[in-house]
């Protein structure tokens, strides 16, 4: 293992400890895991499909809280108490140490928010009634597979979730500044983009035809689009309003956390 | 093999100013490997600024910094207010900095160097205030840097943790690392510093050891000196053309 690899993991390690002995972080995580349960068993008596559409809007809505509530310290932290200076006396460079933030924050992420995901699956495992199924085509459809999509595309949200909030952590320079950008960019992705294309169409700034490729710029769009698209079309009975092409709410996706990270690894040590 | 004679650390003509204030006019330090170099002046002088300058935290408007590369970490530096994550502990902390270097780490030693051992197990948030400066000297040393910059290490402390403080730096530059501190402790510089730097106004006013700095201004103690270099208002005086409260 090179030197470089050393530190990020180190760096990720001591990210991951640091939100696993933080009582606020566990405490928000805690909330949405009751969150996410409860409205599992709403669901309850469908299938996956049932329980995967039921789940969209919570995690749309909690995954970025979450997100927000292990990343936006993360770096702030160490700049307000003074480590970030301190750390720039050693051989770590900017982009690795963003790095092993975001990997060990991530990796805390991952646990927060998608243990649960697999809890509330237990719903239907035990409390499946099959004659209910009236969302799916058909029941024998309604795999798990369903379920496991979703599970898979709301990592790929988290962690674009995760890396806006850790570039936000990054250019903060201080905790009132880092708590205003996080709640503007938090609103940005829950709502603003969204909306901001809603006014777009309305006004005719926008053509439908390149409506694909502006929802991708939304991430929470991009990760309707992606969970309409490929975890609900191909099963549904009819056809569902709302899904993207796959490949432009990916690259989307993909391009929020590879540029906040970019930004975040640029502006740390500034 | 030949030794290398060239001083660990050497700032030449550095010239700094944050927006219209100027805090470093033309000012040049050289730091030899197992010496003291201690900059006094009143706040606002340009001391912190200069060892942010030192430490590489910050590039100077003009001049030169030299620095003696060994290859690991160049500069060790303790803030004017060390401060660590609070839920890990003393161990935990200096076994986080351990593996940022190239190369193995006694954290044991480490801790005992600084005096530590007892409380390796205490999380940060339970260490007093002299024991997180503790803390943060011992992280400076960590990948033995040839250079050791300290910003105020003992103030605010006690008598007995800042003897304790001075002994640990003397410990450190005698095995040949260059120590840079600033300090208002003027008699812990008295007795610690192989050379006094007096900053004022963003300028060098004196440059001496404390005995010669003691027998120019033909006073008794560094802090007759210091008061005679700078006139008695010049101790408590804020210098508004040095930066302010930019500085300390």
């Amino acid at each position: 293992m090179t030197d470089q690899r050393r530190r990020i993991l180190s760096v990720a390690q001591r990210a991951f400890e640091s939100v696993c002995r933080n009582r606020t972080v566990l405490a928000v995580a805690a909330g949405y895991a009751i969150a996410i349960l409860g409205f599992a068993w709403v669901s309850s008596g469908g299938g996956y499909l049932a329980l995967s559409l039921n789940l969209l809007t919570p995690l749309e809505v909690l995954v970025p809280l979450v997100a927000f509530a292990v990343g936006y310290h993360a770096i702030l932290g160490d700049r307000t108490r003074g480590e970030l200076a301190v750390l720039r006396t050693y051989p770590l460079s900017g982009r690795s140490y963003v790095l092993g933030v975001y990997l060990g924050r991530l990796a805390a992420l991952l646990v927060a928010v998608l243990v649960p995901l697999v809890l509330a699956s237990g719903i239907v495992v035990f409390f499946r009634e099959e004659s209910v199924s009236v969302i799916a085509a058909h029941d024998t459809v309604d795999t798990p597979i369903v379920y496991v999509r979703l599970f898979v595309l709301t990592a790929v949200f988290a962690s674009t979730a995760l890396a806006i909030t850790i570039g936000v952590s990054a250019l903060a320079g201080t905790r009132a500044s880092g708590i205003a950008l996080s709640i503007v960019s938090l609103l940005a992705i829950l709502i603003g983009l969204d909306l901001a294309i809603v006014a777009g169409l309305a006004t005719d700034l926008i053509g439908g035809g390149s409506l694909d490729a502006l929802l991708a710029v939304s991430p929470l769009s991009a990760f309707r689009g992606l969970v309409l698209e490929l975890v609900a079309a191909p099963i549904a009975a009819a056809p569902i309003a709302g899904g993207i092409h796959p490949g432009w709410a990916t690259l989307g996706l993909a391009l929020w956390t590879v540029s906040m990270l970019a930004i975040g690894s640029r502006f740390v040590f500034r | 093999m030949s030794q290398d004679t060239n001083p660990a650390l050497e700032l030449r003509e550095i010239t700094h100013a944050y927006g219209d204030v100027s805090v470093l006019e033309g000012v040049s330090v050289t730091v030899e490997r197992g010496s003291v170099v201690a900059l006094l002046g009143p706040n606002g002088s340009g001391k912190t600024t200069l060892l942010s300058i030192a430490a590489g935290l910050l590039d100077p408007d003009s001049g030169a910094v030299s620095r003696q590369q060994p290859g690991g970490r160049t500069v060790g530096y303790v803030p004017q207010r060390p401060a660590f994550r609070p839920q890990f502990t003393v161990a935990e902390t200096i076994e986080f900095y351990s593996t940022l270097v190239p190369g193995a780490v006694d954290v044991e030693e480490t801790l005992d160097r600084v005096g530590l051992t007892a409380v390796a197990d205490r999380r940060v948030a339970a260490l007093s205030g002299g024991m997180t400066r503790l803390l943060g000297l011992a992280q400076a040393t960590i990948g033995s840097p040839p250079i050791l910059t300290l910003d105020e290490p003992a103030s605010g402390l006690d008598p007995q943790l800042r003897h304790h403080i001075a002994d640990a730096i003397v410990d450190i530059a005698a095995d040949g690392t260059a120590v840079l501190l600033a300090t208002h402790d003027l008699a812990a510089a008295e007795r610690i510093a192989d050379e006094i730097l007096v900053l004022d106004g963003g300028s060098i006013v004196a440059r001496a050891s404390p005995a010669q700095l003691c027998e120019q201004a033909d006073a008794d103690s560094l802090d007759g000196a210091f008061d005679e270099i700078l006139g008695r208002d010049g101790l408590v005086g804020v210098h508004a053309s040095a930066g302010g409260d930019v500085d300390d």
